[in-house]
Order: C-alpha cells, then sequence, then structure tokens
C-alpha cells in the first residue's frame, strides 16, 4: 500500500478524536461568523458594540481560546442574523451556503430565557457529537 | 516574469478537496515545519493540524485571525501560540501551498526575520527566470 503523506495521515490518524472534532467545530462556527462580517462589512470592534461585549472579547471567540457558551451563540445569531442551526451545523462553509434567519422574536426571547444570566452552559462540550451526526 | 519551480524543495504533504498543501525540504533534506509541528505538544498539535484541514477542503480561511496574508504571496496560519507562513505555488489549478517556517509567537507583530526567511526560501523554491 502507497504510504500516505505526513498531513493527510495526521488528519487521519485525529479524525475521530474529540479534541480535534471540537477544534473542527470551533473553526466553522468562526468561518461562517467571519465571513458574514465581511458581507456586512463589519470589523470585530463593530461586532463587539452590537454584541455590547469587548473587542478584546471577539479577537479571542474569532482566535479560538474562548470556548462559546449557548449565550454568545444566541447574541452572535441575532446580530449577525444568522440562523442558530447553520452556526452549529458543523458542515464545511460553501459559498453558496443558504440560510434563514428565525423570524419569530419569541422563539429568540424563549431561547435567551432558557439560557440567560448564569446558565452558562458550555455548549462545545455538550453537542459536538449530537451536530456530527446529524449527517 | 516566469518563475520555474525547483521541486527538489518541496514534498507534497497532503491533497486537499480545493487545496494541496507542500512542505519545504532544505538542505540537509530535512522538513523544518513538520519537525516543528512533531515536536509540539499533542493538544498544540491537534489545532494546528486541523486548521490545515480546513485549508486543505476549503481552499480559503475567512477568519482573519486564524488565516492571513503578510506581504505578497507570503501567508500565515495562525494557531496560538503558532505561527506557520507560507506562500502558494503558482501556475498550479489547484491551489498549492509550501509551508516554509515556524515559530512560536511572541509579539503580536510578526517578526520581520521571519518574514525574511519565508521570503528566501520562497526564492529557493521558485527560480525566476
Amino acid at each position: 500500500m502507497k504510504k500516505m503523506n505526513w498531513l493527510n495521515e495526521k488528519i487521519n490518524q485525529y479524525k475521530d478524536d474529540e479534541d480535534y472534532i471540537l477544534e473542527g467545530l470551533i473553526l466553522n462556527i468562526t468561518e461562517k461568523i467571519s465571513r458574514k462580517m465581511n458581507d456586512l462589512g463589519w470589523s470585530q470592534k463593530k461586532l463587539a458594540s452590537e454584541m455590547n461585549v469587548s473587542p478584546p472579547f471577539i479577537t479571542k471567540l474569532l482566535n479560538g481560546s474562548n470556548n462559546f457558551t449557548l449565550k454568545t451563540i444566541v447574541k452572535l445569531s441575532v446580530v449577525l442574523k444568522l440562523d442558530i442551526e447553520y452556526l452549529l451545523n458543523n458542515h464545511y462553509v460553501e459559498e453558496n451556503d443558504s440560510y434563514e434567519f428565525f423570524t419569530s422574536v419569541d422563539s429568540q426571547k424563549t431561547v435567551e430565557s432558557i439560557f440567560d444570566g448564569s446558565q452558562n452552559i458550555n455548549i462545545l462540550e455538550n453537542v459536538s457529537y449530537s451536530t456530527m451526526n446529524i449527517h | 516574469m516566469k518563475a520555474k519551480i525547483n521541486k527538489n524543495k518541496i514534498n507534497l504533504s497532503a491533497v486537499g478537496n480545493k487545496a494541496d498543501i507542500y512542505l519545504y525540504v532544505d538542505e540537509r533534506n530535512s522538513e523544518p515545519v513538520k519537525s516543528y509541528i512533531d515536536s509540539l505538544q499533542e493538544s498544540e498539535m491537534k489545532k494546528i493540524i486541523r486548521l490545515f484541514q480546513l485549508m486543505l477542503e476549503q481552499g480559503e480561511i475567512k477568519n482573519k485571525e486564524k488565516f492571513k496574508q503578510l506581504e505578497k504571496n507570503i501567508f500565515e496560519f495562525k494557531s496560538e501560540p503558532h505561527r506557520v507562513l507560507c506562500f502558494i505555488l503558482p501556475g498550479f489549478k489547484k491551489k498549492s501551498f509550501v509551508l516554509t517556517n515556524a515559530f512560536k509567537k511572541e509579539k503580536d507583530k510578526t517578526p520581520k526575520t521571519q518574514i525574511i526567511k519565508a521570503n528566501s526560501i520562497k526564492q529557493e523554491i521558485l527560480l525566476i527566470n
């Protein structure tokens, strides 16, 4: 059998690793956020202001040092008008990705009230497998 | 100006749907970026490998906290606290990156010496006629 190239071999080695899957999910979310920011012509500072958070918080989100909480996911989906399901599905971003913003204000409020305040559920560590298994 | 590629200086490291990744091979026949990544803690290695996978699958990375252009045809993969510099091989149908050098970030700005190093490796690989 032909020997696999070094990087392809590493990718193959880690493909089922929990940390590796989590990193992939974070990268996919940050790509979708960045794409939308580009479309809107928004800087990190503008996004921070719309979300009412500090600019360093946005930098940490985008460079992967901060984990995403459900509250952050909801905030991002509201200010960027991106569907939560689209943000969390573990698909690779394609140019022709289509998505629709959920239009019901009630449903946003419900989601926000469930996870509001101190309930800072660490979403990525809880849902990475379920989102992975959707497709 | 047409560039001829010195194929002895590059080694195909990964084939992806939208991009390929090559490693620079130095005068001792070793691949410095591979050695650097192999020496990392496994948790950091996984992150950087996953970032390369994203590039292989998308052919681009929009998030500037993860991938950034530094100069004309010099780019930077960013996986805290590590940096991997690269350039794109001209004249290839599929986007083909060559990883030139890697280092641990110490300051916010990419050190000029590392950019000079990447450029000099690029010149070693791309023989300008």
